[in-house]
C-alpha cells in the first residue's frame, strides 16, 4: 500500500517540476514577443515623430518675396492682358479659322469689342493703382527704388551670357530683381503707356465707349479732340504694340515663369508669394545675404536688449 | 430580158426625182412650215386685247426670227399646243413657252443644257414666280422671244449696254441711277468695256435677294465683289485707281469685323453707294468731302468734321501713307530685334539648364 503511495507521489512531485518547467518557457516565449512589439510601436512612434518635424522643418526655410498687394496687382494685370490678347489679336488675322472661332466664342466682334474694353478698364485701373502703390505704399516704394535700372544690370547681362558661353563659372549674385525681372517690368510699363494711350484716342475718336457691364457710354467730347489721322496714327501703334507685348508674353516670360526646366510646370511664387531657401539663394544671393544680415543684427539687438 | 430605160427617159426620170426631191426638202425648212403662220403674224398690226384692256402686239419680224439662234427650228417646236390651224386662226388662250421642253440634260433634239437653268430655279425671280408675282421675269424677258440671238454674237461692249436696258425694262429706277454713276458713265459714255453693269455685281441666272447670305451683294460678301475688279491691278491701275484699295479696307476695322461676320460693320457701299457710285470730286458723291461727315453719320451719330481730317484707304507699308509708314516700319524693326535678342538669351538659358539638369 506504502509503494502504492510513494509511486503516487513521486508522480505528482514530477508533474508539478514539469509543468513549471513548459510553463516558464512559454512565459518567456511571450514575454520576448510582448517587448518585440512594444519596441516595435516605440519605433513607429519615433519615425512618425521625426516625420512631422521633417514636414515643419522646410516651411521655415522659406522666404516671402511677394506680398498679398503685389500678387493681387500682378493677377489683375494678369487677367486683363489675357483677356485683352484674347479679343484684340485675333483682329489681326481675320481670315484665321481658329481666331474666327474664337471670336464667334466671345458672340462676335460686337461683342467681343465691349469685353475688349472692359479689360481695358482692369488695365487702367491697376496701372493708376500700381502709380499709387509705388508711392504712397512703403513696400511699393521700396520694391521700386529696387527696380530702377542700375550700371550692375548691364555687367550682369554680359557676365551672365559669359556664364552660358562657359567663358565663366562664378555664379552672378543677382538682387531682390534681375536684370530679366528688371525689363519685364518696364516692358509693361512702356506697354501700359503705349496701349492705354492709344486706346483712349481710338475711344475718344468713336464718341462711344460700351465695356460690357456699363452698356454705353457717350465720349461726345471725344471727335471735338481727335482728327481722323490722329486715330489712323493711334490705331497702327495700338497694332503693332499689341503685336510686340504678345510675342514678348508667350516667348519670353513664359519661358522665364513657366516653361524653363527650372520652373516647369510654373513658378508659384505669384500665386503664395513664397520661395524657397535653395532658390533664394540661386537667384537672389545678394537678397538672400541682405535678409540674413539684417536677421542676425536684429537677433544681435535682441540679445542686447535681454541683457 | 431586162427593160433598160434610153437617155432620154432617164434624164427625165432625173428631173422628175430631184423635183420631188426639192419639194420635200423645201416643205420641211423651217421658213417654208412657218409661212401658214406668217399668214397673219406677218402682219406688223396684228395685235389682240387683253382681259385688263392691255393691248399685245402679236407681230413676229420673220427675217428677225431667221437670223435668232432659234432659225432652224418651227413655230409648232416651241408653241406646242397649237395644232389646229384653219382659216379663223388658231384656239385662243396658247400656254407660255416653256424653253425647258428642249433645254433639258441629254436633250434629243442637241439644245444647250447648262447649269444656268439649274441656277435660275435657286434665284429671287424664281422665288418670285413662285410666289404668284405676274411681275417676274421668266427666260423670254430676258432673252427675248421671237428675237433671241446667242450671247456671243453681239460685242461684249453692245453686250453690257443692252445688260443694263434688259433688266432696266424692269428696274428703270436703278437703271437711270446707275446710268449716271461712275460706273454707267463710263460704258454708255467712255465705251469702257471693263465696267461691271448689273450681272457682274449680281449675278446672272444665280441672282439672290440681297439680304439672302448666300447673295454675291451681300452685306458681308460684296466686298469681295466689289475686290474682284477693284483688287485687280491688271483691270483698276488702267484708269488711275489705286488696287490696295480693297486690301487697305480688309485690314480696317470695317473690313476685319465684316469678315468676322459683323453685318452693322460698313462695307464698300455703306461709303461709296450702291448703283449711285461717283468720283470723289464729284460733289453729289458720299465721299465728296463735303458729305464724308454725313456718311460717317449714317453709323457713327457723333461724326463732325474731324472725321474729314485725313485719308481712309490708308497701306501702313507702303511709303506713300507718311507717318503711319514710318511708324508702321519702326514697330516692324523693334519687334524684330526685341524678339531676336530675348530667343537667343531664351535658347542660351535652355541649352544650360538641360546640361545643369542632366549633369544630375
Amino acid at each position: 500500500m506504502t509503494d502504492n503511495n510513494n509511486i503516487q507521489n513521486k508522480i505528482e512531485k514530477e508533474v508539478e517540476k514539469r509543468l513549471k518547467e513548459k510553463l516558464s518557457a512559454i512565459e518567456s516565449q511571450i514575454r520576448n514577443e510582448v517587448k518585440e512589439e512594444i519596441e516595435r510601436e516605440i519605433k513607429t512612434e519615433e519615425a512618425a515623430i521625426e516625420k512631422t518635424a521633417a514636414e515643419e522643418e522646410p516651411k521655415e526655410k522659406y522666404f516671402i518675396r511677394f506680398g498679398w498687394n503685389f500678387r493681387f496687382q500682378h493677377i489683375v494685370l494678369l487677367t486683363s492682358t489675357i483677356m485683352l490678347i484674347l479679343t484684340g489679336i485675333p483682329l489681326k488675322f481675320p481670315k484665321n479659322s481658329i481666331m474666327q472661332v474664337i471670336i464667334e466664342w466671345f458672340g462676335g466682334p460686337a461683342s467681343a469689342r465691349s469685353i475688349h474694353h472692359f479689360f481695358a478698364l482692369g488695365l487702367i485701373f491697376i496701372g493708376i493703382y500700381h502709380l499709387i502703390y509705388s508711392f504712397w505704399s512703403r513696400h511699393g516704394r521700396k520694391d521700386f527704388y529696387e527696380l530702377l535700372p542700375s550700371l550692375k544690370d548691364f555687367s550682369d547681362v554680359f557676365n551672365q551670357i559669359k556664364i552660358y558661353l562657359g567663358l565663366r563659372k562664378e555664379k552672378v549674385k543677382y538682387g531682390r530683381f534681375s536684370y530679366v525681372e528688371k525689363f519685364d517690368y518696364w516692358a509693361v510699363y512702356w506697354g501700359l503707356i503705349m496701349m492705354i494711350g492709344t486706346g483712349m484716342i481710338m475711344w475718344l475718336f468713336q464718341g462711344r465707349f460700351d465695356p460690357v457691364i456699363f452698356g454705353e457710354i457717350s465720349l461726345k467730347f471725344g471727335p471735338d479732340m481727335i482728327t481722323n489721322y490722329v486715330h489712323a496714327i493711334a490705331r497702327e501703334m495700338h497694332s503693332d504694340e499689341a503685336l510686340l507685348a504678345t510675342l514678348v508674353i508667350i516667348g519670353w516670360h513664359f519661358y522665364n515663369g513657366h516653361l524653363n526646366p527650372h520652373k516647369f510646370p510654373m513658378s508659384k511664387v505669384w500665386l503664395n508669394g513664397k520661395i524657397s531657401e535653395k532658390d533664394i539663394k540661386e537667384e537672389h544671393a545678394l537678397e538672400y545675404e541682405k535678409i540674413m544680415r539684417k536677421r542676425k543684427e536684429k537677433e544681435a539687438n535682441n540679445k542686447g536688449d535681454n541683457n | 430580158m431586162a427593160r433598160v430605160l434610153n437617155i432620154k427617159q432617164f434624164v427625165i426620170f432625173i428631173i422628175l426625182f430631184i423635183i420631188c426631191f426639192l419639194f420635200t426638202v423645201s416643205d420641211s425648212l423651217p421658213q417654208v412650215q412657218n409661212q401658214k403662220c406668217m399668214i397673219c403674224h406677218g402682219k406688223p398690226d396684228i395685235s389682240k386685247k387683253r382681259e385688263d384692256g392691255s393691248v399685245k402686239m402679236l407681230f413676229v419680224n420673220d427675217s428677225m426670227l431667221l437670223h435668232s439662234a432659234h432659225s432652224k427650228i418651227t413655230c409648232y417646236d416651241c408653241h406646242n399646243d397649237i395644232v389646229e390651224i384653219t382659216a379663223l386662226g388658231h384656239k385662243k388662250n396658247i400656254n407660255k413657252v416653256q424653253c425647258t421642253r428642249c433645254h433639258y440634260d441629254n436633250n434629243p433634239v442637241g439644245a444647250p443644257e447648262t447649269e444656268k437653268y439649274r441656277e435660275f430655279q435657286e434665284s429671287v425671280h424664281q422665288q418670285e414666280l413662285n410666289n404668284g408675282n405676274p411681275k417676274a421675269p421668266v427666260c423670254q424677258t430676258c432673252h427675248g422671244s421671237h428675237d433671241i440671238l446667242h450671247a456671243k454674237t453681239l460685242s461684249s461692249l453692245e453686250l453690257k449696254k443692252k445688260i443694263t436696258q434688259t433688266c432696266g425694262q424692269c428696274h428703270l429706277d436703278i437703271y437711270t441711277t446707275y446710268k449716271s454713276s461712275v460706273h454707267g458713265k463710263a460704258i454708255f459714255d467712255k465705251n469702257i468695256t471693263d465696267v461691271p453693269v448689273c450681272t457682274d455685281c449680281h449675278g446672272e441666272h444665280t441672282i439672290k435677294k440681297t439680304d439672302d447670305p448666300e447673295s454675291s451683294v451681300f452685306k458681308t460678301t460684296v466686298y469681295s465683289t466689289c475686290g474682284s475688279c477693284h483688287a485687280s491691278e491688271k483691270i483698276v491701275e488702267k484708269y488711275g485707281i489705286k488696287a490696295d484699295k480693297f486690301k487697305t479696307y480688309e485690314s480696317s476695322y470695317h473690313g476685319i469685323a465684316v469678315q468676322f461676320g459683323e453685318k452693322t460693320a460698313a462695307n464698300c457701299a455703306s461709303c461709296h453707294g450702291i448703283h449711285d457710285i461717283r468720283p470723289q470730286n464729284d460733289p453729289a458723291s458720299l465721299i465728296h468731302p463735303d458729305n464724308i461727315v454725313k456718311t460717317c453719320g449714317k453709323c457713327h451719330p457723333d461724326a463732325n468734321a474731324n472725321y474729314a481730317k485725313g485719308r481712309i484707304h490708308i497701306n501702313p507699308h507702303s511709303e506713300e501713307s507718311g507717318s503711319i509708314y514710318y511708324i508702321s516700319s519702326t514697330f516692324k524693326w523693334l519687334t524684330i530685334i526685341t524678339l531676336t535678342l530675348l530667343a537667343i538669351h531664351v535658347i542660351l538659358d535652355l541649352v544650360r539648364k538641360l546640361k545643369h539638369k542632366r549633369a544630375k
